[in-house]
């Protein structure tokens, strides 16, 4: 390998600088800052319109940003460099009268692969999915949950160093949300990178290594998937009773707590900046409350975007209010 | 392989698989031996019949006594028609008694026993007019054929009156042929019957091919969008190339068909007369079509320009239909959008009217480098007329340059119109769109 290749295969695999776009006077997504290293799982975590998709979509030529630049495996965006991207987007679309294995050759083509290579790996794919006594059916013939699957071999068949997936697991059965999850284990084994975008913490939370956080357009948090959790500062602190009840309106009171979130025969108690867990015990202990669960645990990913969402929510409605 | 490249194989493909391509492909030519067919066959049972009638002379001049030699001789077949058959009697009458003698008639054709009569009066040859009453006096056969025999006894009359042989005067007044064709500079010929042809035959195959093939580009195009295809598509390839490719790969699968129609609609032609005969056309009939071949010959560099023209049209005119598949948002909005479409094609048929007049007028000039009118103007120039081959090129040039803005434009209509679904965007939206882009 050359210097040059190697330098190359060091750069981010996907990075956006100062991209934005807007639709009219609507501001979809503000200057982004965004760098996915190579063979991480990469979750973009956001509500609803938090500008998830319109950035896959900037970074996919799909659409032309207002500004800012965007490099694909350390060159600047081009159609080679796209060609090594797969892409599953929100609204899954197939070409519905062309038979099965047609459709996947189309799309392995497209994406340059030889005819003859895409075809023993469509038919590895399909067999494994089984899918293989479909190939030469029409695609409108094929159940829902084939199509999924369809879709998914459409997406990876041409052995993409980048994978995009937008809300993969929406509309999905169980089935096939186990077919994808084993899918993204083996692209990532296989060093592949993924760029995962979902509304659905506990989605990021359990696939993805990095996460950015997106709200109403602006990144609020990006890195490590600990580098975030550690950047709230707050102590969590999970107990449960002997006795079942949660003793929330008496932990309440005490000082060093700062909210307690109530999980019917558990609790999980935030703890006031700087407070030592501790404390918490030491007052339990002498109060005579029988523990049979006291774990400092780390922040979950789902309140870190609650506190980061929420405060840009709450920013953004008390504007709101004020241009009222 | 180009990505356009791998598109247009995907949608001529697909195209040509369908079954509907099968069909109509084989069915089309067999409809255009069906329809020769049927319109001999309508024709052969035109005419005929049997007619009785009277023809009541008052000129006193035997008129009546030719008119009945004439129609009761055997009639020649008209074309393919059955020949009528007359059984007619003269009957003389002076003037003044006519007046009883035609309401007898009248009674007698009211009785079923007589078909008509034609009263002869005494000004006829003066220029009186004759009078034909019958049941049949509605069949334009019959009428026709009366009229010409009556017309033609009177005239003899007259010119004896005159003391002239109506054969010397026939032979005097032979019509003199002219035929007409066109010497340019490099001597090439062509005439202003085969241009015409031409004109008409490049108009007709235009609209056809774009109403056929223009439509179904336009739903592949409505189809992509609504089925979610394209935002997957265009993350492989740009919209322009997916445009490039519908257009040249479903054009490409409508001139293959419009090939094979084409093949078997001259061999229809050029074995035109034996296939009458089989159909029923009487002997001189197959021989006067053989005599006069339907199609006109055309110097081949004239046929060339009609097939660039053509092709270039064809493809201008589809690029208008993807174009508006990319602004709609359903299959019968974008219907709605297709006349205004192809007005200029209409247009173009008027201005090549004109240039069939006067190959170097203004309008036949401009007509022949204005893109959307060139097809069908500049290959009846060509035949026509010596047109400089910098025109000729710059018209060519114009032509297919134009197609290509267009697939370009549609790119990137397509590329924004393809996440705006729900309403249709307006004008004002789509030159947004064009220029944001």
């Amino acid at each position: 390998m050359n210097q040059d290749a190697t330098l190359l295969a060091e750069t981010p695999a996907l990075e956006l600088s100062g991209v934005h776009k807007s639709y009219g006077s609507f501001q979809a997504v503000h200057p982004l800052e965004l760098s996915v290293p190579r063979g991480s799982t990469y979750a973009l975590l956001g509500p609803n319109g938090a500008g998830k998709t319109t950035t896959i979509r900037m970074a996919l030529r799909i659409l032309d940003p207002d500004g800012g630049a965007i490099r694909i495996l350390g060159r600047p965006l081009s159609q080679e460099g796209l060609d090594r991207v797969g892409y599953l987007p929100e609204e899954r679309g197939l070409y519905k009268r062309m038979k099965v294995k047609t459709f996947l050759l189309f799309m392995a083509e497209l994406k340059g692969i030889p005819r003859r290579e895409a075809a023993e790996r469509i038919m590895a794919w399909l067999e494994r999915l089984e899918l293989a006594d479909r190939a030469n059916g029409k695609v409108q013939e094929l159940s829902k949950g084939m199509q999924q699957k369809l879709q998914f071999i459409s997406t990876i068949i041409h052995e993409p160093d980048v994978v995009v997936l937008d809300e993969p697991f929406s509309g999905l059965d169980p089935i096939n949300q186990q077919v994808l999850r084993d899918i993204i284990v083996e692209l990532k084994a296989a060093g592949r990178t993924i760029l995962f975008s979902t509304h659905i913490i506990e989605h990021a939370e359990r696939i993805c290594d990095h996460v950015c956080i997106l709200a109403r357009g602006r990144k609020v948090a990006d890195g490590t998937m600990a580098e975030v959790k550690q950047t709230h500062g707050t102590e969590f602190v999970a107990l449960r009773f002997v006795d079942g009840a949660s003793h929330a309106a008496r932990l309440r009171q005490l000082p060093f707590v700062a909210s307690v979130r109530e999980h019917g025969v558990e609790a999980e108690v935030a703890l006031a900046d700087g407070a030592d867990p501790q404390a918490l015990l030491e007052h339990l202990v002498s109060s005579g409350v029988q523990v049979r669960r006291f774990e400092v645990t780390e922040p979950s990913l789902e309140q870190v975007f609650i506190e980061r969402v929420g405060a840009v929510e709450a920013d953004a409605e008390s504007q709101e209010v004020v241009h009222v | 392989m180009s990505k356009a490249l791998v598109v247009v194989k995907r949608e001529f493909t697909e195209f040509v698989g369908k079954r509907t391509f099968l069909v109509a492909t084989v069915l089309g030519p067999l409809l255009m031996i069906g329809f020769f067919a049927v319109q001999f066959f309508f024709m052969s049972q035109g005419g005929g019949g049997h007619h009785t009638l009277v023809v009541l002379d008052a000129t006193g001049r035997g008129i009546g006594a030719q008119v009945v030699a004439a129609v009761s001789a055997e009639q020649p077949a008209a074309g393919p028609r059955r020949a009528a058959e007359y059984e007619a009697s003269v009957q003389d009458v002076e003037e003044v008694r006519a007046g009883a003698a035609r309401a007898d008639l009248r009674a007698r054709v009211a009785a079923d026993s007589l078909d008509g009569y034609l009263y002869l009066p005494a000004g006829l040859i003066d220029g009186g007019a004759a009078i034909y009453e019958g049941k049949n006096a509605t069949n334009s056969s019959v009428t026709s054929q009366l009229r010409a025999a009556t017309q033609q006894a009177v005239q003899g009359s007259r010119l004896a009156d005159a003391g002239i042989d109506p054969a010397r005067l026939g032979a005097a007044l032979a019509p003199v042929r002219l035929s007409t064709s066109r010497i340019d500079e490099r001597g090439e010929q062509g005439s202003a019957e085969g241009a015409l042809i031409m004109g008409m035959l490049m108009g007709f195959a235009i609209y056809l091919m774009v109403l056929l093939y223009g439509a179904a580009i336009m739903n592949g195009v409505v189809e992509e969008k609504r089925d979610r295809i394209v935002e997957l598509v265009m993350s492989s390839v740009r919209a322009k190339d997916l445009m490039l490719g519908k257009v040249v790969g479903i054009g490409g699968a409508g001139l293959l068909q419009m090939t094979i129609w084409v093949t078997v609609a001259a061999l229809v032609v050029i074995n035109g007369p034996t296939l009458a005969g089989l159909f029923g056309a009487s002997d001189e009939m197959v021989q006067e079509l053989a005599a006069n071949p339907i199609l006109p010959t055309l110097p081949f560099s004239a046929v060339l320009v009609f097939l660039t023209f053509f092709a270039g049209g064809f493809f201008l005119y589809a690029t208008v239909y993807s174009i508006l598949g990319a602004i709609a948002t359903t299959a019968q909005e974008a219907q709605q959008l297709v006349f205004p479409a192809v007005v200029p094609l209409i247009l173009g048929f008027f201005m090549m009217f004109t240039a069939l007049e006067n190959p170097d007028s203004t309008i036949a000039v401009v007509g022949g480098l204005i893109p959307f009118t060139s097809p069908l103007v500049m290959p009846v120039r060509v035949a026509m007329t010596g047109v400089p081959p910098l025109e000729l090129a710059l018209a060519i040039g114009l032509l297919f340059g134009t197609a290509y803005a267009m697939i370009w434009v549609g790119g990137k209509i397509y590329r924004i119109g393809m996440f705006a679904t729900g309403k249709r965007a307006s004008f004002r939206d789509v030159v947004r769109w064009i220029r944001t882009a």
